[in-house]
């Protein structure tokens, strides 16, 4: 009899089990592109830019190289806290409302290849080693929090996070990782960017952003 | 009181209770599966956590956990009929015409729905894995298969090949070993021919018939029968067995295979095996092309040899090692009273003469045996393969027409499947060739050389020959021819085949001179033989006595069967003992009771002879057979447990008996030469002055008559004959004082 009570222990466990995991949900987003390799663990609840918005603000960019650069790209996402953040606001400089994720993964053209540095990569934003080596002509807000060489399984460059102050006055964090494959053809970037008050509230949420930033190449 | 059974199902009122398995084994193949992805989602996104894996697996893989949900309300279902009897009665009532609907379908209608299905759920099931290899849809993914196949092809070839190189190598190896040993001849390309084999015709007429039923096979066939497929020619070595098979060869218009006696004995287990295979894949190729093959395997023997092996029987200096050195004392026995004893002495020396010899390996001899009739099975690769995938019957093998022939000299030693009917049909025993045959093969070789001998001579050769083969009248001939050209001469004479039949016979004489007292005891001893010989044995005729000194005899007494006879009787028997214990006899009586160790040999003779007719041929005092008592385990009669009377003597211990039986032999022994002492010593000295002579020099010494070498008249003569008793008594002082006798050895002239 307790054989019997034992079997339909095991059978009711196993039937729990499969119920249990209908009404269930992960407690991260992965930002993934498995093409290039690049994997991202953004925190649940946070919204995303689609990619087609994405393209539109970048397309609208003046720069000289713009469109260039947005036929190189291979990949790009965005995700911030508030819904009401554009994908013009998370190309641009200014802080936004709450904290913003951008990453992107896009092919180096020949003149990249042959000039890209960790400084460059550092300067990917904001000119930081100018701020850096003249600091009277730096920006005001501008403080270096941190600067470190990260080595990924087939890309390397720098983690940098520091804070400045936007056109707007805003004192803004950002956590950018921006890494260049072995083979220099690609480079691979992350920002994080937030109000430095907001910032400083969720640093470690954040941080966990960069820290689970993971390049590993083309399959 | 009943015994009392589990009850079946129709007389249950609930379900039969699953096991632990049963209950859970889809469950858990789910649950594996579920981990197996959750795994693989892990493997595939390096920031996924376990329970998000899980979550994600689930969310993406709904329709396992709809299996598995399924498997649940099935696995409630069938505990409540295990537990609720209402319950599983509505189920019964109402789905039990599913049953019925399948038992209307045959077993094999059901077997192969079955198939169906399962081949249908194997697709479907492939064909989700390969969607979810490749992202997409089952069915395009089944499509996609065949493409990811082909691509694949080079690297499965390349393992494949790592897999099959090591059993490439060991088949290369073996086909290499498994060569050799086997000889192909067509018809012409031998010239032997049956009329180049003499003194056999009686076998060569039967081997006859069955060429002609294998050349014109539907001379049987259409009549029901079939062609004899296997013909075993046995008999002692040199008869011409291998000759026959290449007259065979040289007749048959069909191939000739020859089959190496060695060819079976390998290095390596299994080889013998696959020879054998090997060997008839290439008879059957054979056989359908030229419509029959014949196969000789010579030495048969060699393939099923559990027995021991047996020397031959043919030659007086054969027996040396079972008759010992001193006298050779089996040459005063027949032939057949030389087997026996030679037989005897082997199965007491089983160890030493190498007991059971192996066969060919392994499995060899079962191989042969199942390729000689085993299965009738369809063969070729395509018309068991290719026929049936094509859901063809495989055609029945047609009639390979194969004549096997075997020959051997040990047929007991052969194994008793070989020697069925259907695989051994005939056997011909191949034996000592009759006068008739053994005048034809004299006059076939003879009739190669030049020579001077008459049809009379020819005649009186093949009869004092009885047990000659073939070979060793060859043998002979050419051993006369090599005398004749040492002589200086290129014809063969009378005295050349004789004195090549002596040395044959007795093998060289090592020239040795004997001191004179020991010549004469050894003359004695030999006259001893001859004279019992000349008077008791009718059976045999003295061919010659010798006290030339052999390899492994001091002198001998060689008789010969005048007549091909086939049975012997007590009286032959008792001969025989009498000339074996003549020896013991004599060396008593002339040496005032001293007797030599060269009696050894005589005396084992005739104990062997003297047992067997105790003991085996109803030829003593008692009636039942040794060898039976012995097999059935018995005892012999006898043991001196009987009541004391009269019967008692009779019922004494088997080895008494035989005993009191040599006994006698010898007393009269002792009076036949007592009463022939001077024939005797007349014999001796003839042999002293001679050496060696014939069998018609013995009876002229015997008869007084002039002989072909010895004048026997002056034996007549009463004062000779006292001259030779002298001699023979300074001889015995002589042997007596070890000194060299007083007395020269008479001389006697020729009248």
């Amino acid at each position: 009899m307790r054989s019997m009570k034992s079997r339909f222990a095991l059978g009711g466990a196993l039937g729990v089990l499969v119920l249990s995991l209908t009404g269930c949900s992960q407690s991260q987003i992965y930002a993934i592109d498995k093409s290039t390799g690049t994997y991202v663990a953004i925190p649940n609840g946070w919204n995303k830019i689609e990619k087609s918005e994405l393209d539109k603000a970048e397309s609208k960019s003046t720069a000289s190289d713009a469109a260039e650069k947005l036929a190189n790209v291979l990949w790009h996402e965005a995700y911030t806290t508030s819904p009401g953040v554009t994908a013009t606001q998370v190309l641009n400089l200014e802080a936004p409302v709450g904290a913003a994720v951008y990453v992107r993964v896009r092919a180096l053209n020949f003149n990249e290849i042959n000039s890209i540095s960790y400084n460059t990569l550092r300067n990917l934003l904001v000119p930081l080693t100018s701020w850096l080596d003249d600091p009277a002509n730096a920006n005001p807000k501008f403080v270096l929090i941190d600067d470190y060489e990260r080595v990924e399984k087939v890309a390397r460059g720098v983690r940098t996070i520091y804070t400045f102050e936007d056109a707007a006055g805003v004192s803004e964090t950002v956590d950018q990782t921006a890494l260049v494959s072995d083979d220099r053809t690609k480079i691979y970037i992350l920002v994080v960017r937030a109000t430095t008050k907001y910032y400083n509230k969720h640093v470690d949420k954040l941080l966990a952003i960069g820290d689970s930033f993971t390049v590993r190449g083309d399959k | 009181m009943t015994i009392q059974s589990r009850p079946r199902d129709t007389d249950r009122k609930t379900r039969v209770h699953l096991s632990v398995y049963d209950r859970t084994k889809f469950l858990l193949l789910f649950a594996l599966t579920f981990f197996v992805l959750a795994w693989a989602s892990m493997a595939d996104n390096p920031l996924l956590s376990f329970s998000d894996a899980v979550f994600k697996t689930a969310d993406e893989k709904v329709w396992l956990l709809v299996l598995a949900g399924i498997e649940i309300i099935r696995q409630i279902h069938f505990a409540l009929a295990e537990l609720l009897a209402p319950y599983h009665g509505i189920w019964l009532k109402y789905f039990a015409f599913v049953n019925r609907l399948l038992g209307k379908l045959s077993d094999w209608n059901r077997f192969r729905l079955g198939r169906v299905i399962k081949w249908l759920v194997f697709v479907a099931m492939f064909s989700i894995v390969l969607g979810a290899i490749y992202k997409e849809t089952p069915v395009r993914a089944l499509f996609l298969a065949p493409k990811a196949l082909w691509s694949a092809l080079p690297m499965i070839g390349q393992l494949m090949f790592a897999v099959v190189f090591v059993i490439i190598q060991f088949a290369a190896i073996f086909w290499f070993l498994s060569r050799g040993g086997v000889d192909t001849y067509f018809p012409d390309d031998i010239r032997t021919r049956f009329s180049d084999v003499w003194g056999q015709d009686h076998v060569l007429n039967r081997i006859r018939e069955n060429l002609l039923f294998l050349e014109t096979p539907e001379l049987i066939e259409k009549h029901g029968g079939y062609v004899p497929g296997g013909i075993l020619l046995w008999g002692p070595p040199g008869t011409g067995k291998t000759l026959m098979a290449e007259s065979m060869a040289g007749e048959t218009g069909k191939p000739f295979v020859f089959v190496d006696p060695g060819a079976f004995t390998n290095m390596f287990m299994g080889i013998g095996v696959l020879k054998v295979k090997s060997l008839f894949r290439k008879l059957r190729k054979l056989a359908l092309r030229y419509g029959g093959v014949v196969v000789f395997l010579d030495e048969a023997d060699a393939l099923g040899n559990r027995g021991i092996s047996r020397p031959a029987m043919h030659s007086g200096t054969a027996d040396a090692t079972v008759f010992g050195t001193p006298c050779n004392g089996g040459n005063y026995l027949s032939d057949p009273g030389k087997s026996l004893v030679t037989n005897a002495s082997i199965a007491n020396n089983k160890f030493m003469m190498g007991g059971a010899a192996g066969g060919g390996g392994s499995g060899t001899l079962q191989a042969l045996l199942t390729e000689l009739s085993g299965l009738k099975k369809p063969r070729g690769f395509i018309n068991r393969v290719v026929r049936r995938a094509l859901g063809m019957r495989p055609k029945n093998p047609p009639k390979y027409r194969i004549l096997v022939v075997m020959a051997t000299n040990m047929p007991e030693a052969l194994d008793e499947a070989l020697l069925r009917p259907g695989r051994i049909d005939r056997m011909y025993r191949v034996g000592y060739p009759s006068k008739a045959g053994r005048i034809r093969t004299y006059e076939g070789y003879l009739d190669k050389v030049s020579h001077s001998l008459t049809a009379e001579d020819i005649d009186k050769l093949a009869t004092i020959t009885p047990y000659a083969t073939g070979a060793i009248i060859k043998d002979t001939i050419n051993e006369a021819l090599i005398m004749a050209i040492r002589n200086d001469r290129t014809s063969i004479t009378w005295t050349d085949v004789i004195k090549a039949k002596q040395l044959k016979d007795l093998g060289p004489a090592e020239d040795v001179e004997y001191i004179e007292r020991e010549r004469h005891a050894v003359a004695v001893h030999e006259a001893c033989h001859g004279v019992m010989a000349h008077l008791m044995r009718q059976h045999m005729a003295i061919d010659l006595a010798t006290i030339e000194k052999g390899s492994d005899y001091l002198g001998m007494v060689a008789s010969i069967p005048p007549d091909d006879q086939f049975t012997r009787w007590r009286t032959e028997y008792e001969a025989d003992i009498l000339v074996s214990v003549a020896s013991l006899a004599g060396e008593r009586m002339f040496f005032d009771g001293d007797n030599s160790s060269g009696v050894s040999g005589d005396l084992e003779s005739a104990t062997t002879i003297a047992s067997f007719m105790e003991g085996h041929w109803g030829m003593g005092s008692t009636i039942s057979s040794h060898a039976s008592n012995r097999r059935n385990e018995v005892g012999a009669p006898g043991g001196n447990r009987g009541k004391d009377d009269g019967t008692k003597d009779l019922r004494m211990a088997l080895g008494d008996r035989i005993e009191n039986n040599l006994a006698t032999l010898l007393g009269r022994a002792e009076e036949i030469l007592k009463e022939n002492k001077f024939k005797v010593l007349a014999l001796a000295h003839a042999l002293e002055t001679h050496k060696t002579i014939s069998g018609d020099d013995v009876i002229a010494v015997m008869n007084g008559e002039k002989g072909p070498l010895v004048d026997g008249r002056p034996y007549s003569i009463q004062s000779n004959l006292d001259a030779i008793w002298n001699y023979h008594l300074a001889a015995v002082v002589a042997h007596q004082k070890h000194e060299r006798p007083d007395l020269p050895i008479p001389v006697f002239e020729a009248s």
